[in-house]
Parts: structure tokens; C-alpha cells; sequence
């Protein structure tokens, strides 16, 4: 491996972190949304690199293609359900959907 | 190009996909009225997607392993004996619960949407077996998934399914996306996500990096599909989804969705498995194993939720599922192939054991619309026939001997055994967990079948339909006939714990 493809690999592992950052420490639903987006983001960006600096790009495009539309087959539901939250209260914080009771 | 017998590894899922769209655009494009007949549609794909898988049988047996590959380093899909035997026991749930929610969901208004999805998740299970490459797995897996959140969220105009879904959704969407990263990092260094090719694409690679791909790499993978799997720190969003979700679809993913989400997570495990011997996935699993039977059923005993006490229960028979793969991978070297049969058997009992206490509890719910145990006292002699079979049911979950628990939990006993040293430990641990569930078993059977006095909606119970209690027979009646003639499961089971077997020791 290149010194090169390591930086997009460590690029890539920051990318994941903040968006995992943004899942863990928001409490809007919708940002959490978007901190799950920015996690596939950097996955996609791993893909892509791997493929580009193995000569295997047929391989990573197809793989980045479907990972792109099962992210926003999973996105759409998602808001979809976010929707239904905040139809039913009136706000669209995580607070509302926790209450551990085991 | 397409290779081999393909018809017997695209038919079926092409029935469950052409089934789901069929089922939708029945419903969507004719009458308004046409909806409610869906619910037959949906059956007879189910049907047809069994009967395909079942012609398979002796192929497969033979150790023919029919697939279809499209060009090299493509997709590849295969029937192999684990497809076949999730596609079986996925499918034959699939059945039942079709059957089943045709008349608990009669006054429920787009049905053809629940039937599509209920379809498509079937799909999903049945695709995570034939999948031949890490990738097409996690596509599978998304898809059932995905087609399981809206139908937890099926009743939108209450709260609690909203609430129960969007949280699982958000969990299960985090989970996955871990899983893929830990993709990622594999196809980085393999260049490849053949389960087959991972393996030797390593071999050129230094040990010491090896090493930290495979703890990487497995260590995201098993936390991605870990929540699927319900896997203890990871199993919060269970007991409420499982619990609101439409009773027919509470079967459906404590019967099969989980155990498919634990499937996915050991075929991932699958090609790293032998490349970093100093890495023992078995003895990880069996301590994950231990806390989440020993949680689960703690947390089961204080419910009060007849279906949430079930949804615990899944968490805690999942622990004796990983237990028993645990025993499978080895706790230190090589591992036994009793215990793959012990998990497989044991995951084709919970298909009916858990699938049918799941639909007694949903026909209760429908009788006296409540949940609390409390007020279904003596509910059981209004609905014998109902409560016969959920003691039957509940009987089996805890391995009483002529049902189908006690079989697999006898198999998994003796593949801790046959490991020796520290196994023995987890098997009483198991033994000792079998027996702390008896103490909300036992209560729960004697409110509902034994009660003196008879609870206050028990007095007014609204007839529960013949057609939902001939599925709830059916459920009960195939715990007892695996129970009494194991050789039946053995038929599917051996041949897909032999390939387990073989895939983690070639040798």
C-alpha cells in the first residue's frame, strides 16, 4: 500500500468518527440522520480509494453503487418513520424515542 | 452467464421478490376491497417458495451444491445446505404467518403493503444464505431489515409501534453501517469479498497486519450485525419492537429474523476464521453468549408484558444459540460439529416454538385487547385450544423432553462436553440459566391456564377465528413432531452444520 492510499484510509476512518461523533452526541433526530449519512460517506470514500489504488475499479464501482441506494433505501424509511414522530408529538427529538425499560 | 441448476437458487427468491410486488400492485392498482385478498396472495408465493426449496432437498443432501455466477468476481449465489435450511425454516414461518395475519389484521386498511414487506424480509432471510460474497450478504441483510421497520411501525396511529420503530430503526441503520466498514477495511487489503477468496488473498499479506484486518475487520462486522442478533450490550431496541409489533410479525422476527441477523454475523466470521490463530472467535462468542442468556432472562422475569416477556426471552435463547456456534468455533482450537447442529437445531425449534407462543400471545391480545398478563387470568380455559398450545409452546422453549428444545439443548450440552475444560463451565451456566427461566415460564402458564379466579375482560372475550388457531396448531404441532422424530430436522440440519463445519476447519 502507497503512503498515498493511506492518507485517504485514515481520511476515510475521520470521516466514520464524525459522523459517529454526530449520531452519539445530537439529540434532533434529524441530525442523527445525517450523522448516519456522513458515517456511509466514509465508507464509500474506503471503497473507493481501495479499488483506484488496487487496479480493481469495476469491482469498488459496482460495490459503491449499491452501498449508495441500500443508504438511501434505509434513509427514506427512516425519515419516513421520523415522520410519524413527529406527527404523534410534535417534535422530532431523540429524547422522545429513549426510555430504556430493559 | 449462468452456470449450474440455477432455477433452484433464483426461483426462490424470485417467488418471494415477484410475490411482494405482485401482492402490492393487487392491492394498489384494483379495487379498494381487492386489498384484503392479498394476504392469499402472499400465502401462495410462500407456498410455492416452499415447495421449490423442498425439491431441493436431495440435491443438496447428496452434497450437490446448485448455483449461479455472473462473472468472474460477480455475484455469485448458491443453495447451499445454510441457504436451504434458512430458506426452509424462513419460509415455512412465512406461511404461517401469512395464514395467521389474514384474520388478525381483517380490519386493517393497506394490508398489501404488509404483505409485500413481510415478503421482501423473507427474501432478505433466505438471500443472507445463498449470498457467496461478504458484500451481497450485507445487501440481503439490509433488505430484510429495511422491509422490517415499517411493518414494527404497521399500526402508525398509536405511539408505541412509532416509537418502537424509529428506535430500532436507527439502531439497526448504525449496526449496519459499522458491518459495512468493516467490509471495507477487509475489500482494502483483500481486494476481494468472496467468502472463498478472503482467505487466500491474505496469504500474501505480512501476519502481523493480517492479525489487526481480521480484529478490525471482524471486530465491526460481529458490532454491525451484532445488533441484528441481539447480542447483550446491543439488544435495547428488542423487547419494544418485538413486543408492539402486529403478533404475526413478533413471530416473524423473533422466529427468524434474529437467528438470520446471528447467520449473517457467523458467515462473516466464516473466511477470517483461520487466519489469525491467536484470535479465538469461539471463547469471545461464549462469553457474549453467557451474558446475554444470564440478561435476558433476568430481564425477563420482571415483565409483566406477556409479549415483552416473550421478546426476553428471544434475548436469552439467543445466548444458547451463540453458545452452542461458540462450541462449533472452538473455545481454544479446533471445535465440534455437534455444537453447529445444537445452534441450527435449536433455530429451527425457536422457529416454531417462539413463532407459536408469539401468535398465542397475539390471539389472547385479540380476544381481550391487552398485553398484561395480569388480566388474562384464566383466559386459557375461554381459549383451550389456545392455551393448550402456548403451554405447549412455553414448555418447549424451556426443553421439557417431548418438544423440540429439549432435543437441541441436549445436542448443545453434549457438544460442550465433548470440548471439555472450560465448556463444562458454560454448560452448567446454561443449565443453571434453563432453570431461572422457569421462574416467569411457570407463572406465566399458571395465570393463563390454572387461574381460579378469572379476570375481568375474561369474562367478555371477543371469539378468536378458526384460521388463526389452526396456524397456532400447526406452530405447536411441529414442536411436538421435531421434538418426537428429530431425524426429520436432522434431514436439513446435519447437511448445513457439516458445511458450517467444513468452512471454519477445512482440514
Amino acid at each position: 500500500m502507497t503512503d498515498l492510499f493511506t492518507g485517504y484510509f485514515l481520511l476515510s476512518v475521520v470521516i466514520f468518527l464524525l459522523g459517529l461523533y454526530c449520531v452519539i452526541s445530537q439529540g434532533n433526530l434529524i441530525k442523527i440522520v445525517i450523522g448516519l449519512e456522513i458515517m456511509g460517506k466514509g465508507i464509500i470514500l474506503n471503497f473507493i480509494a481501495a479499488g483506484f489504488f488496487q487496479n480493481n475499479t469495476g469491482v469498488a464501482q459496482a460495490l459503491v453503487i449499491t452501498a449508495i441506494l441500500v443508504d438511501a433505501v434505509l434513509i427514506s424509511v427512516i425519515l419516513a418513520l421520523i415522520v410519524n414522530v413527529f406527527r404523534h408529538t410534535g417534535g422530532i427529538l431523540a429524547d422522545q424515542i429513549a426510555g430504556l425499560k430493559g | 452467464m449462468i452456470m449450474g441448476d440455477a432455477v433452484w437458487v433464483v426461483l426462490p427468491e424470485f417467488l418471494l421478490l415477484f410475490g411482494a410486488l405482485t401482492a402490492y400492485t393487487f392491492g394498489r392498482v384494483g379495487k379498494r376491497r381487492w386489498s384484503r385478498y392479498t394476504g392469499g396472495i402472499a400465502t401462495l408465493f410462500a407456498i410455492a417458495t416452499l415447495g421449490v426449496l423442498i425439491t431441493a432437498i436431495p440435491a443438496v443432501q447428496e452434497g450437490k451444491i446448485p448455483f449461479v455466477a455472473m462473472n468472474p468476481g460477480g455475484i455469485r449465489l448458491a443453495l447451499d445446505p445454510l441457504a436451504l435450511f434458512l430458506g426452509i425454516a424462513g419460509t415455512t414461518l412465512l406461511i404461517i404467518s401469512c395464514l395467521y395475519s389474514i384474520r388478525s389484521l381483517e380490519e386493517d386498511t393497506g394490508t398489501e403493503k404488509y404483505y409485500a414487506l413481510l415478503l421482501l424480509m423473507a427474501a432478505g432471510v433466505l438471500g443472507i444464505g445463498l449470498a457467496q460474497d461478504l458484500f451481497n450478504m450485507y445487501v440481503f441483510f439490509e433488505l430484510m431489515a429495511i422491509a422490517s421497520f415499517p411493518l414494527v411501525a404497521y399500526h402508525t396511529g398509536t405511539w408505541e409501534p412509532v416509537k418502537a420503530g424509529t428506535r430500532y430503526a436507527l439502531m439497526s441503520a448504525a449496526g449496519s453501517i459499522t458491518a459495512l466498514f468493516g467490509l471495507s477495511i477487509l475489500f482494502v487489503y483483500a481486494g476481494t469479498l468472496e467468502i472463498d477468496g478472503i482467505g487466500p488473498a491474505l496469504s500474501s499479506v505480512a501476519p502481523a497486519t493480517v492479525q489487526s484486518i481480521v480484529l478490525m475487520a471482524g471486530g465491526l462486522m460481529a458490532a454491525g450485525f451484532g445488533v441484528k442478533a441481539a447480542i447483550v450490550p446491543l439488544h435495547t431496541w428488542l423487547p419494544d419492537a418485538h413486543s408492539v409489533a402486529p403478533s404475526g410479525i413478533s413471530a416473524m422476527l423473533s422466529g427468524i429474523v434474529i437467528e438470520a441477523g446471528l447467520i449473517a454475523l457467523v458467515k462473516a466470521l466464516m473466511p477470517l476464521s483461520g487466519l489469525a490463530p491467536h484470535l479465538t472467535f469461539g471463547l469471545t462468542l461464549a462469553l457474549f453468549a453467557a451474558v446475554t442468556m444470564c440478561l435476558g432472562n433476568l430481564i425477563a422475569l420482571k415483565q409483566r408484558d406477556l409479549k415483552r416477556m416473550l421478546a426476553c426471552s428471544s434475548i436469552a435463547q439467543m445466548g444458547y444459540i451463540m453458545l452452542a456456534f461458540a462450541f462449533g468455533m472452538g473455545l481454544s482450537g479446533r471445535g465440534t460439529e455437534l455444537g453447529f447442529i445444537g445452534g441450527l437445531y435449536h433455530i429451527l425449534g425457536h422457529v416454531f416454538m417462539k413463532g407459536g407462543a408469539f401468535l398465542c400471545a397475539g390471539a389472547f391480545l385479540y380476544a381481550i385487547q391487552t398485553r398484561n398478563l395480569d388480566e388474562m387470568k384464566g383466559i386459557g380455559k375461554a381459549l383451550p385450544l389456545v392455551g393448550i398450545s402456548y403451554t405447549l409452546c412455553i414448555l418447549a422453549l424451556n426443553g421439557m423432553p417431548p418438544m423440540t428444545g429439549f432435543i437441541s439443548e441436549i445436542f448443545i450440552c453434549r457438544a460442550g462436553i465433548e470440548a471439555g475444560g472450560l465448556a463444562i463451565l458454560f454448560v452448567f451456566l446454561m443449565l443453571g440459566n434453563i432453570v431461572l427461566s422457569l421462574g416467569y415460564y411457570l407463572p406465566s402458564i399458571n395465570t393463563i391456564m390454572f387461574s381460579k379466579e378469572k379476570g375481568q375482560k375474561v369474562t367478555e372475550i371477543k371469539p378468536v377465528p378458526p384460521l388463526m388457531q389452526a396456524t397456532i396448531l400447526v406452530a405447536t404441532l411441529f414442536t411436538l413432531i421435531l421434538g418426537i422424530f428429530p431425524q426429520i430436522g436432522l434431514g436439513i440440519v446435519s447437511p448445513a452444520a457439516a458445511y458450517l463445519f467444513h468452512q471454519f476447519f477445512p482440514v
